[in-house]
């Protein structure tokens, strides 16, 4: 520390180092002494007092504090600050609001709960991609299709035998079962699932694709239903074939060629360059773009 | 039984002992009101402000804005805010200043008079003689006039001095220091220049 401040600090607070004796530093001493006896004089004369009014404020004001800090811990230790309790009529005018809320949350209960238990019920129908499930020789619907035992392409006259013949065995594929609790359980009769009545012969010409049953049952199965044997009160459509459902698959391809053998192939009109094409003002060709409006 | 500071000041934040409240307020008001005074120099203002600390002080003591943490040191605390108040006053009236004041004159007319008659009594000649001190103390620079009130109104050591005014205790005695030095070449030049008056009229 410096030793004038020292000298200072020893002339307040009696802690400084004892000052040394020059002349400059007793000068200056001497001067700081005298200052600090006028100060202290004009201390102990001059009261510096604020007016009792103030004071008086001052005192009010932690009066009143204290009466505000008081009521807030008398509140609930829940209840917010500055929030009105809510009156009574506003509690009445709320409480028709509240019972149909609580209404409408009961009802979307009661919907889900609903959604769940049907969605229990039903699931292992719709889940159920197997269509051993659906046929009633389901011992074979899951096995490979005998490839060697299916003609190589199949008339339309054939196919429709075929059709007919499943539908009088009742083989209708995995789509429609007939179902005995309904009442038209006996299941639609043959002159309406087949537009014509197959005869004997036909039924036993198309014995041997008959024997390829498995492979045929989707598609006919869709047809017939789509005809309208689904239509007839004792069918009920449980399920609709699998992507892994092989046999189905190995007939349409079979049938979609059969349809493309009995058409004739190619363009009806012959093939055109595009620059023919006839465009907006008739003008054969293509239009540039700039031409374009 | 005298109760410390702490003491009071807990009372009242714990219990709202009001009685320990008017015992601080009553114990520490003329230093307050003295540092207040003397860097206004204006007796409403003073008071103005000496309110405002003391409002600012009970928000802090109830939490409601700032806080109060005990450390023993309660008219510290009350003095910081006080300074505060002062020094927001001070800025505002710097932003405010369009027209000259004589606020910084109190007194009447002919209270402000050169070349009064020299007092005969000893005692009128004393107070004579510290009316010109608050003068003089009043044109002393900021930093230094501040320190002096510390230390001469609030008691303050120069050490809470230090802290309060953010500068080092070496600063702060420096400060006093010149404070007093320049205050006794002014109180010679005023009671100089009124020898001089007296001796020409």
């Amino acid at each position: 520390m410096d030793k004038k401040n020292a000298r200072l600090l020893e002339l307040y607070e009696g802690s400084g180092t004892p000052s040394d004796p020059g002349s400059g530093s007793t000068e200056e001493a001497a001067s700081l002494r005298e200052m600090k006896d006028w100060l202290d004089a004009r201390s102990a004369i001059r009261s510096a007092r604020p007016d009792p009014e103030a004071v008086e404020a001052v005192l009010q004001a932690a009066a009143q504090h204290t009466t505000l800090s008081g009521a807030r811990k008398a509140q609930p230790a829940g209840a917010r600050q500055n929030r009105p309790a809510l009156s009574r009529k506003r509690v009445v005018r709320r409480l028709p609001r509240r019972i149909a809320g609580g209404a409408i949350a009961a009802m979307l209960a009661a919907v889900a709960l609903i959604g769940l238990f049907r969605a229990d019920v039903f699931a292992p129908a719709s889940t159920d991609s197997e269509p051993v499930a659906l046929r009633p020789d389901a011992s074979v619907s899951t096995e490979a299709a005998p490839s060697v035992a299916l003609p190589e392409t199949l008339s339309p006259a054939g196919e429709a035998e075929n059709r007919a013949a499943d539908v009088q065995r009742g083989d209708t594929g995995l789509a429609a079962v007939s179902s005995p609790d309904l009442p038209a359980a006996s299941g639609a009769p043959p002159s309406e699932t087949a537009p014509e009545a197959p005869s004997q012969t036909a039924l036993a010409d198309a014995s041997p694709a008959d024997a390829a049953g498995p492979v045929q049952t989707a598609a006919v199965a869709s047809e017939q239903a789509g005809d309208g044997a689904l239509a007839q009160p004792g069918f009920v459509l449980l399920e609709i074939p699998a992507w892994d459902d092989r046999s189905d698959v190995i007939y349409l391809q079979q049938r979609i060629q059969s349809i493309g053998d009995g058409v004739a192939g190619g363009w009806e009109t012959p093939a055109m360059p595009l620059e023919m094409l006839p465009v907006g003002s008739g003008n054969p060709g293509l239009t540039p773009a700039s031409d374009r409006r | 039984m005298h109760r410390t500071d702490e003491a009071l000041a807990v009372a009242y934040i714990e219990e709202d002992d009001q009685e320990a409240f008017r015992q601080l307020v009553e114990r520490h008001q003329e230093r307050i009101f003295g540092y207040v005074m003397g860097m206004v120099r204006n007796r409403d203002i003073a008071n103005d402000l000496f309110q405002e600390t003391f409002f600012r002080a009970i928000r802090a003591m109830k939490k409601e804005r700032g806080s109060y943490a005990s450390q023993g040191k309660w008219l510290a605390w009350v003095m910081r805010i006080a300074r505060n108040a002062v020094f927001d006053h001070m800025r505002e009236r710097k932003k405010w200043t369009d027209v000259e004041t004589n606020d910084a004159q109190d007194g009447s007319f002919w209270d402000r008079l050169p070349g009064a008659p020299a007092p005969a009594d000893k005692q009128v000649d004393l107070r004579h003689r510290i009316d010109i001190m608050e003068q003089c103390i009043e044109r002393l620079p900021g930093e230094q006039r501040e320190v002096l009130l510390l230390r001469h109104e609030t008691g303050m050591t120069f050490r809470e001095i230090a802290e309060l005014t953010n500068v080092s205790i070496n600063t702060a005695l420096g400060r006093m220091r010149y404070a007093l030095l320049n205050l006794q070449k002014m109180i010679r030049m005023e009671l100089g220049e009124e020898a001089e008056g007296i001796r020409t009229t």
